[in-house]
């Protein structure tokens, strides 16, 4: 049986080969998933080794510098370093940065920050800083820097500014050294005591080096004596595995996602799998027939089939790890070479389960979709070799199935609108729970069912086509919609395949869309200013170049001053600003109310409803608006010359052109900020507002939506595999037909045509419906997940129009694409051949 | 046997005799085409093979299919191409219909020389001015009786949103009459008989009025009563219609209805026979299959 088999698989290649594909690309899938991960893992560990070095014993507790030095005391310990740094704003005449110091290291083995230049810092006032801040800050080894410390006491609500000179003695590699990743400067042991005796911090704990020779069970007992008893004693190995596993709480989560998407490109691929056995099969039916004239059993002929999915699942499984490695590999490379700052593994760390669980799940899936083609396989009948070969079969429905996946789709549909009701109700977590179950319960349902809707559909958008195609074309039109509606069962799973991908991406995208104009609404509620640029040093240069950015509508200049002031509520200080000019101001702040003499304007913190505001002592009616920028109090000039309030800073509020992108705006004005300031610390303008939020809100959906789809898109691609697959089969089977049409006057160009709109059919209709589905599912996850938080209603739905168009310009493309090697075959046999052959 | 023979009632009706509609607009297109046959004088043929031969292969496994044939075929008259399997008879039927490019020499239909047209050229004329009849797969199964037939006008993009013009539609109403198929133009092929499907096929044949019919052993899969009914059609088409029909077949009887027999052997033309009855053909036949053993013999030695 195995040469029979082998020697069909060789007759059948190239289709082989193109399923053969589908299975790599989800196996090489989750390949990738658990590479990502573990070196995720592989890396937070040796950042963790780098940042907790080699000590013989960690001590985890909260120590003070004396308990540190006591346990330097202890017989049998050579080295002790403490766990834990001090914060400290580091300036120089170019800005000024706030950096992680910690004394150095005692011991070799103790995370001693590896030095690029100058030396360590072992005198008071010496310090070492990292290579990116120097860079940022502009200083070399001897430079004298300002050493900021801001103290606060119980008896003020304002710290007190301390400022010390440091000198620069070393230059620190970034990375390294106990700050896990993160810059981290040193200073000399003395300082940093004092620093932190001035803050009141501990010490989180200590790690310690053991003299040559000591009893390490014996000095772990005195320790443990010396130290507070709730104290953690740990190895370091077992002190870096916890720290690492502290960096990698979110890593679980990344790979059961990206294992969820490489669960659905697995199922898309089954798909695909089983369309291609069941006409592979179908077109060996004589073949098999004569087998069993032959002799061959049921068994056996289903053995064959089964044997043959094994082979092609176990071959495209291992190509398909072996690429997931190797994509693995090149990314990481890349990687490497761009970001010097992460201890990247060199090479892919290769664990047992991103070998076996890929092979395992691309062999299982293969199998299982080519189950039902070996069915069909045993139910050929011997006569069936006698007999002349029908192609107009294959039209036979199921008539169980789709009252199972109507079923379905109503029970899910059911659970859906229960979790509208319920999530209106009050119940977020239930209603999500019910939606989510709802929804996966309904997608089931409608891929079970789709052979009662997409044939049709098929049908209609074919005559669609048909109809507003020029007459010449037609035809070819016309021979299209009826080839594509010709095999339903074919037709309804290679839609399918694309159906489920396209319908996860449009969801998505329909998310997106939403939390995005949800976040709009709700920001430009918060944020009734687009864009405030306000510092003590705010000057004329900088104004106008704000101005003068590309998408500023207009803007207004005010002078601000602290002020205390008194509502209802009690006293706060807030910055008032003088409104000199109403009119301007009016522009800018949409919601702002009439204005009248002895009024005063404050956002929600100041003042929550309508009410007197008292001004240092001058007493005005407030009224409450919303959306400006927290403790803000705006008073007209006359009033605020009155209060006796003396400006101190300088605030630009900006209004933005409508349809201005917000996000390059906010950055444009940042760079005209940052190109009109030579900064020194504390005094560089500060860029807010609304614009500014949204910008940063926007980005951080996009990137997540750009993430997910891309995973998604490998399940797309392996539908779009099974579109040219039908395709090919679909020449294969109408050889005949089509040798008949060139023979009456079917032009090459015609024949081409045919099979191009036949592929745009095909992947049309699965985009079409995979769209709706996504919109729809989209909109009510979006219902579920933002409703209750942000207040989204019914009729807020979002479509992504962008997206939409892409993906049916991707279908359209991606079916006559799929068309161009069928049809390069089908053109090529000349009407003699084709009509010669039985 | 060369004599009219009854119709069967559910079929054909003996048509009148009627000139063929000069105003057809292929006319216009192949002025060489409205050289009629009215000038008896001038038998200018309506498809010509000029020392046509086709090589399949090279070298030592090359196999000659045709050797240099040169045969002319009359316009307005039914002729027969007959001989053994593998003689290559049904190569020149493929060469002579531009359904495949012969190795050397020319096909002239009119005063079109196939050789040195595209494929693109040839697929249009295979259109408009050469109809097919098939042994078998004539149809597409998809595809109604009656769109069957006008699908050599849906390809030109000669079928309008209303129909085909009214000029065509008479001429196909006529057809489908003669053929009677009046009953059977909503029917699929699966739903028809054999005889039934290749009358289909000959109506779209004779619907664009084109040049030349080819039929590639149009009877071989019927029954006799059947095939009879066939050739009854085809030699109608020939004396009231005016139509040019080629044929090739392997039975005596089916040759008999044609006016002319050409015998072919070994890719050569072997004999022409005119008006011959069955017998005439079948002694013809045999002689050459003598001649061809003897041959072999003599070759042999």
């Amino acid at each position: 049986m195995w040469r029979l088999t082998w020697a069909q698989m060789r007759r059948t290649g190239g289709r082989l080969v193109a399923v053969g594909i589908a299975i790599a690309l989800g196996t090489g899938f989750i390949t990738a998933a658990f590479l990502g991960s573990s070196t995720l893992e592989a890396t937070a560990l040796a950042t963790a080794r780098a940042g907790v070095g080699d000590p013989d014993l960690v001590v985890q507790t909260s120590m003070t510098a004396d308990q540190v030095d006591e346990l330097a005391t202890l017989s049998g310990v050579a080295a002790v370093q403490p766990i834990g740094f001090v914060g400290r704003e580091i300036g120089t005449g170019q800005g000024s940065e706030y950096l992680l110091l910690a004394p150095p290291a005692t011991d070799d083995r103790l995370a001693p920050a590896a030095l690029t230049s100058g030396e360590t810092p072992d005198a008071p006032g010496e310090i070492a800083v990292p290579g990116t801040t120097a860079q940022r800050l502009g200083v070399q080894v001897g430079d004298t820097v300002q050493v900021v410390s801001q103290i606060w006491t119980a008896d003020s609500d304002e710290p007190t500014r301390e400022v010390s000179d440091a000198v620069v003695v070393g230059i620190t590699a970034d990375g390294s050294g106990l700050g896990f990743g993160l810059p981290l400067g040193l200073a000399d042991p003395t300082d940093v005591a004092a620093w932190q005796a001035a803050d009141g911090s501990t010490w989180s704990g200590a790690t310690l080096v053991l003299a040559d020779g000591a009893d390490a069970a014996a000095v772990r007992d005195a320790v443990a004596g010396s130290v507070d008893p709730g104290a953690t004693l740990q190895t370091g190995e077992e002190y870096a595995r916890q720290v690492a596993s502290s960096f990698t709480d979110g890593v679980d989560v990344f790979r059961s996602l990206v294992l969820a998407f490489a669960g659905v490109a697995m199922a898309v691929a089954g798909i695909v799998i089983a369309n291609t056995f069941t006409v592979l099969v179908a077109q060996r039916t004589r073949t098999l027939a004569l087998l069993r004239c032959v002799g061959a059993t049921a068994s056996q002929v289903r053995a064959s089939v089964r044997l043959e999915a094994l082979v092609l699942g176990v071959v495209a499984s291992i190509a398909g790890v072996i690429g997931g490695i190797a994509l693995g590999q090149v990314v990481l490379t890349i990687l490497g070479r761009a970001n010097a700052g992460v201890p990247l593994p060199a090479v892919v760390p290769v664990s047992v389960a991103a070998v076996v669980v890929p092979i395992v799940a691309g062999v299982l899936v293969t199998l299982l979709a080519a189950g039902g083609a070996a069915r069909l396989a045993t139910r050929v009948a011997p006569l069936a070799a006698l007999r002349p070969v029908d192609l107009a079969s294959g039209a036979r429905r199921r008539s169980v199935r789709p009252a199972i996946g109507w079923t379905l789709v109503g029970l899910g549909v059911a659970g859906m609108a229960g979790a509208l009701v319920v999530s209106a109700g009050g119940s977020f977590d239930l209603g999500l729970g019910l939606g989510v179950l709802g929804g996966i319960v309904s997608v089931v349902g409608l891929v079970v069912a789709a052979i009662t809707y997409v044939p049709g559909l098929t049908r209609v958008l074919g005559r669609t086509a048909a109809a507003i195609a020029p007459a010449r074309s037609r035809v070819p039109a016309r021979l299209a919609a009826i080839n594509a509606a010709r095999n339903p069962g074919r037709t309804t799973s290679t839609a399918t395949a694309l159906l489920v991908g396209v319908a996860l991406v449009v969801m998505m995208s329909t998310g997106a869309a939403m939390a995005r104009s949800a976040l709009d609404t709700e920001l430009s509620e918060q944020f009734a200013v687009d864009v405030t640029v306000s510092g003590t040093a705010l000057s004329q240069a900088t104004i106008d170049a704000v101005r003068a950015v590309d998408g500023v509508a207009s803007s207004v200049v005010m002078d601000g001053a602290s002020a205390e002031v008194t509502t209802d509520d009690g006293t706060s200080t807030v910055t008032a600003y003088s409104a000199s000019d109403i009119a301007a101001l009016a522009d800018v702040v949409a919601t702002l109310p009439a204005w009248g003499r002895g009024v005063s304007m404050a956002d929600g913190w100041v003042l929550a409803k309508d009410g007197p505001l008292t001004v240092n002592g001058l007493t005005t009616s407030g009224k409450l608006v919303e959306g400006l920028p927290s403790s803000t109090v705006l008073l007209d000039a006359e009033t605020f010359a009155y209060a006796s309030l003396t400006p101190d800073s300088r605030t630009v509020w900006l209004a933005l052109t409508p349809g201005a992108d917000p996000r390059a705006v906010a950055n444009a004005v940042t760079d005209a900020v940052s190109d009109t300031t030579t900064g020194t610390a504390g005094a560089t303008p500060v860029v807010a507002g609304g614009a500014v939020e949204r910008a940063g809100y926007g980005q951080i959906v996009d990137t997540m939506l750009l993430v997910v789809v891309g995973l998604l898109a490998v399940a797309v691609i392996i539908a779009l595999i099974g579109v040219a697959n039908t395709l090919s089969l679909s020449v294969v089977e109408r050889r005949r037909e089509n040798a008949l049409l060139r023979a009456l006057g079917l032009t090459r160009r015609q024949l081409r045509a045919t099979l191009a709109v036949e592929g745009v059919l095909l992947a049309g209709v699965g985009a079409l419906v995979g769209i709706v589905l996504g919109v729809g599912y989209g909109w009510l996850g979006s219902m579920l997940l933002l409703g209750p938080t942000v207040g989204l209603g019914v009729g807020d739905l979002a479509v992504p129009w962008s997206t939409v168009l892409v993906i049916v310009a991707v279908a359209v493309v991606a079916g006559v694409l799929a068309s161009v090697l069928p049809a390069r075959g089908a053109t090529r046999t000349s009407p003699v051949a084709a009509l010669a052959t039985e | 046997m060369t004599s009219t023979s009854p119709l069967p009632a559910d079929a054909p009706q003996p048509l009148s005799t009627s000139p063929r509609a000069d105003s057809h607009p292929n006319h216009a297109n192949h002025p060489n085409h409205s050289a009629t046959h009215a000038d008896p004088a001038t038998p200018a043929p309506a498809v010509r093979a000029v020392r046509l031969t086709k090589t399949y292969g090279t070298g030592g496994a090359a196999v000659h299919a045709l050797r240099g044939v040169d045969v002319a075929f009359e316009r307005g008259a039914f002729t027969a191409i007959m001989g053994a399997s593998g003689s290559g008879k049904s190569t020149l039927l493929h060469l002579l219909a531009g359904l495949d490019s012969a190795t050397d020499g020319h096909v002239l239909l009119g005063d079109t020389d196939l050789s040195t047209l595209d494929d693109q050229a040839l697929t249009l004329l295979r259109r408009e001015r050469v109809g097919f009849v098939f042994q078998a797969f004539n149809l597409l199964p998809m595809f109604t009786a009656e769109q069957n037939i006008t699908l050599p006008l849906e390809l030109a993009g000669r079928v309008g949103r209303g129909g085909i013009d009214a000029d065509t539609r008479a001429w196909f109403d006529r057809l489908v009459d003669v053929l009677g198929l009046r009953d059977r133009l909503g029917h699929h092929p699966s739903e028809l008989s054999g005889g039934q499907q290749q009358r289909v096929a000959i109506a779209r044949a004779l619907l664009t009025r084109p040049d030349v019919v080819f039929a590639d052993e149009p009877t071989g899969n019927l029954d006799s009563r059947s095939g009879a009914e066939v050739l009854e059609l085809l030699r109608t088409s020939v004396r009231e219609l005016g139509q040019t029909v080629v044929m090739v077949t392997h039975d005596a009887a089916a040759a008999a209805y044609a006016d002319r027999v050409v015998l072919v052997a070994d890719g050569r033309i072997a004999g022409d026979l005119n008006r011959p009855t069955p017998e005439q053909v079948t002694a013809a036949l045999d002689a050459l299959r003598t001649a061809s053993l003897a041959g072999s013999i003599v070759g042999a030695r």
